[in-house]
């Protein structure tokens, strides 16, 4: 099974492997397709927008950096804030998940006519 | 570098209008690094250049909805400078009015010199304001330093002043050269000279303009102003 990822899920994926250490834009895309076993279908362009936004909400910084031989690449990490709103979007997610599961595994609500 | 990567870079730069020349040479930079990344992963899986190129490409997405998205996320699009004169014409005129309102004896004067003064004023105030709604006004209603609805007001506000500026341009620069026209049609008009009359025209026709863009600029960016802040969902009647 595999499903296209909706726009608004990308920022909170790329937050949490940019949380787990500095990350370019192509690295970041192969993270997010090892930690998800291939589950999630991302157009790999749609990342860009998606590090834009947590640019401009100030949650990561981006940096040309030159890595070993090859040629400068853009390398993100994250702030104090964006480990703030990561922790935060965790709990929203949690909160939805659960929600869902009751939703879908728990009673029908009764009928109320 | 490869005429079909070179040709999807073009198409995406295509779609970042209205950011910066140096903003768009890092987006392009960083998303050509990618795809060469992706490009050479191809041909170490035995692909071969024109086939790793398509790949990668496919893999990566459609350029307008690439551009679109990374103009939106960085803060919208730009204003043009002609658009920031306009701006800070209206403003110019607006801080001009009150001034004049405000100081006794201070009367409309003639064309000419109000015209000299609204030309003074915008200029000024234009240097001001493009600054200003480039740091805020054209950012997405979330990132403004204000509470939500307010900027969500003054998104539409700014969006509403644009569509009523260009109307009031229109508008004013018809009724100022039909006015003239009229005028020195009549028989009884005290016109001496063609150079008299071409200055006539273009002060009349200008001030008219100047004019028509201010009120309905300023009419439209106050009911957009309204109506962006009544839509949000603060003052929308929830379901019960």
């Amino acid at each position: 099974m595999s499903r296209a990822l909706s726009k608004n899920d990308i920022p909170s994926l790329v937050l949490a492997v940019i949380a787990d250490g500095p990350c370019h834009g192509y690295a970041i895309a192969r993270e997010v397709e090892r930690r998800s076993g291939a589950l999630f279908q991302l157009r790999e362009g749609s990342l860009y927008p998606a590090l834009r936004v947590l640019e401009q909400e100030e949650h990561i910084q981006g940096g040309w950096e030159i890595q070993g031989s090859g040629p400068a690449r853009k390398v993100y990490r994250i702030t104090e804030s964006g480990r703030a709103e990561l922790v935060k979007r965790t709990g929203d997610w949690a909160a939805y998940k659960q929600a869902i599961n009751t939703f879908i595994g728990g009673k029908p609500h009764e009928s109320t006519a | 570098m490869n005429p079909q990567l070179e040709a999807y870079l073009k198409r995406i730069e295509g779609h970042l209008k209205g950011l910066t020349r140096s903003e768009k040479e890092g987006e392009i930079r960083e998303i050509a690094g990618h795809l060469n990344i992706l490009i050479a992963d191809g041909m170490e899986s035995g692909l071969t250049e024109s086939e790793a190129v398509e790949a990668a490409i496919l893999r990566f997405g459609v350029p307008a909805e690439i551009g679109r998205d990374i103009v939106e996320a960085s803060g919208g699009q730009k204003m043009g400078l002609l658009h920031g004169i306009l701006i800070g014409a209206v403003i110019g005129m607006a801080v001009l009015t009150a001034v004049g309102l405000a100081s006794p004896g201070h009367g409309f004067g003639s064309p000419a010199e109000r015209l000299s003064e609204v030309a003074l004023g915008g200029a000024m105030a234009s240097l001001a304001g493009r600054r200003f709604t480039r740091r805020y006004l054209t950012r997405p209603a979330r990132a403004l330093p204000l509470i939500s609805a307010a900027s969500q007001g003054l998104t539409v506000a700014y969006r509403m002043l644009g569509i009523g500026m260009l109307r009031g341009t229109i508008g004013g620069a018809i009724f100022g050269a039909v006015n003239v026209t009229f005028a020195l049609l009549d028989p009884h008009a005290n016109v001496e000279g063609l150079g008299q009359v071409a200055a006539y025209f273009t002060t009349f026709t200008a001030v008219a303009t100047l004019w028509g863009t201010f009120i309905v600029g300023l009419g439209s960016a106050i009911i957009g102003a309204l109506m962006g802040v009544l839509q949000h969902k603060r003052f929308k009647p929830q379901p019960t």
